[in-house]
């Protein structure tokens, strides 16, 4: 079986593929075709280092480079000056946690949530200890949704910062980012979103979500593994302090101390993963001008045929909310561990992934010691779903 | 390969009860757990004369870390854990993930060999295990 998407992505043409059923596209989507081309390009055609060189190879793959950051920009609806090349949204966030809130204050509040990924937690926990500021946790609903009501109690005019995750890696669900913003703007505090998930679903429309930091990977979004990307306004990023020193982020250095370059490449120290970010320009292009309401469609179908398998196997508990989800499903199977069950699928050839998901907080909140979680992609089909719910009728089998 | 993993003797040892628990006059305690899964094994041991001749265990993980908890306990009933039998243990173990010898009470465990991403479920009990140990070194 094929879908509209099935073309454009080479791993499908590989003989005998590893894990032919793959959904465990939450961890790591696979490369689409225009991102793999443009990073082989890059590696053999322009291969060179950039921003100082004279030659044409240097220049050329400098060229590409700030090609990558405003064809970003442009799907993103923003500047090109506010795209920062990471290594991933993990690097983002920490990049954010350390610029901006190495200037925060005790008495200060930041707001993240019981949904978080682990890269939107620790690294505010690691900012609290650092800077003696309160950090406040939103609930989530017996639905794995943000309680949007107990956030609207939590905020105050201390509160500096919102960070939140834009879809959840675990339920699936997706945020309220209107009504989150509307209560951060109402006491002057900043939003940051965790778009890791949400972002393959088509580029953010950083201009119409009205936040102020975005974080993203480029693996969970067809692109290449080691890039992702910060997003900030121009004047939040003017008042950040460097994370990390060295080559290429400073404007003068003597012996006696530096100044810094303006961003971007303040926060970019040292030889950026050049041929990652062009990939990852070259798939943000692509995701950019898909037709993203048949892929919401597509996965919308998709998820639906495996929330129905799953429904009639009573043994099964499926976190997350009925409505207002990406394909993102975590399961429980009583009296099977996680990591059994996905030892299993992996027997019938179907990828998935058990345990806690770097959410542990979240797993503590459902009292779950883990969970077996599929993710679909525009290049799942139907028999995809079926063979996982027949590897999960295969793990109740044998597990239980 | 993984066809083998789930068979009924891994099934019952991850199911056996027959040490679950804490030992009357156990003073001993260690746990090892699995950052990346939250497996968790918690083992109870008593002493006498320097060595655990009786061990208790609790293991919250997947089948391969219960089975190999339930085996370290049997054989730890049939004969007491001092440095010499836990060397063993720990040689056995890693023979055995190396897809070399296997000692006949480990056989279960075998075809965990063929998935690096087990090896840690087969070798948590014996961590709670060294930590069992040098509890009952200090004491
Ligand atoms: C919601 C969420 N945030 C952050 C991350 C971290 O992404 P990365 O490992 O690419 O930095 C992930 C990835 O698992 C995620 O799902």
């Amino acid at each position: 079986m094929t879908t509209p998407w099935s073309a454009d992505f080479p791993f499908l043409a590989v003989p005998d593929r590893l894990s032919p059923h793959y959904l465990d596209n939450a961890a790591t989507t696979q490369i689409v075709r225009p991102a793999l081309d443009a990073l082989v390009r890059a590696e053999v055609e322009l291969r060179a280092n950039v921003h100082r060189a004279v030659h044409a190879r240097g220049e050329a793959a400098t060229a590409a480079l700030e090609a990558a950051r405003s064809a970003v920009a442009a799907a993103f609806r923003v500047q090109g000056e506010e795209i920062i090349f990471t290594s991933g949204t993990t690097h983002a966030i920490n990049l954010v946690a350390y610029g901006w809130g190495q200037r925060l204050q005790p008495g200060d509040r930041v707001i993240v949530s019981a949904l978080e990924h682990h890269a939107n937690l620790v690294p505010w926990q690691m900012l609290a200890e650092r800077r003696g500021i309160e950090l406040s946790v939103v609930p989530v609903d017996e639905d794995g949704r943000l309680d949007l009501a107990a956030f609207e109690d939590l905020i105050d005019h201390q509160t500096r910062l919102v960070a939140l995750t834009h879809a959840s890696n675990v339920t699936g669900a997706v945020t309220d980012v209107a009504r989150v913003v509307a209560a951060a703007r109402a006491v002057d505090a900043l939003v940051l979103l965790d778009g890791a998930q949400m972002a393959r679903h088509g580029p953010p429309d950083l201009e119409a979500l009205g936040v102020d930091f975005y974080a993203c990977s480029g693996h969970k979004l067809f692109g290449p593994t080691g890039i992702g990307v910060l997003w900030a306004r121009r004047a939040v990023l003017a008042d950040m302090l460097p994370m990390l020193g060295g080559g290429s982020m400073i404007r003068r250095v003597t012996l006696s101390g530096s100044t810094w370059a303006d961003p971007p490449r303040r926060f970019e120290a040292g030889t950026p993963p050049i041929a990652a970010a062009i990939g990852l320009g070259a798939a943000i292009s692509w995701l950019s001008v898909q037709d993203h309401s048949a892929m919401a469609a597509h996965e919308h179908a998709l998820t639906e045929r495996l929330l129905e398998g799953l429904r009639q196997r009573q043994q099964i508990r499926v976190l997350g909310p009925r409505r207002g989800r990406i394909g993102v499903v975590a399961i429980t199977i009583e009296g099977a561990h996680p990591h059994d069950i996905a030892q299993v699928l992996d027997q019938h050839g179907v990828a998935v992934r058990g345990g806690h998901h770097c959410c542990q907080p979240l797993m503590d909140r459902f009292d779950l010691d883990g969970t077996t979680r599929l993710s679909l992609a525009p290049y799942t089909d139907a028999a995809d779903i079926d063979a996982a719910l027949a590897g999960i009728d295969d793990a109740i089998r044998q597990l239980t | 390969m993984s066809e083998a993993l789930y068979q009924p003797a891994l099934l019952a040892h991850a199911k056996d009860t027959a040490h679950v628990g804490r030992p009357e006059g156990a003073s001993l305690e260690a746990r090892a757990d699995n950052p990346l899964c939250g497996d968790r094994v918690v083992l109870f041991g008593v002493a006498q004369a320097g060595q655990i001749v009786r061990m208790g265990h609790t293991a919250r993980g997947c089948v391969v870390c219960k089975a190999a908890t339930a085996i370290l306990a049997a054989r730890v009933a049939a004969v007491p854990l001092n440095a010499a039998t836990l060397a063993a243990w720990h040689r056995d173990l890693d023979q055995l993930l190396a897809g070399g010898a296997v000692a006949v009470d480990l056989a279960p465990l075998a075809p965990a060999a063929a998935h690096p991403s087990r090896h840690a479920c087969v070798r948590l009990a014996a961590v709670a295990a060294d930590g069992l140990w040098s509890a009952v070194s200090e004491a």
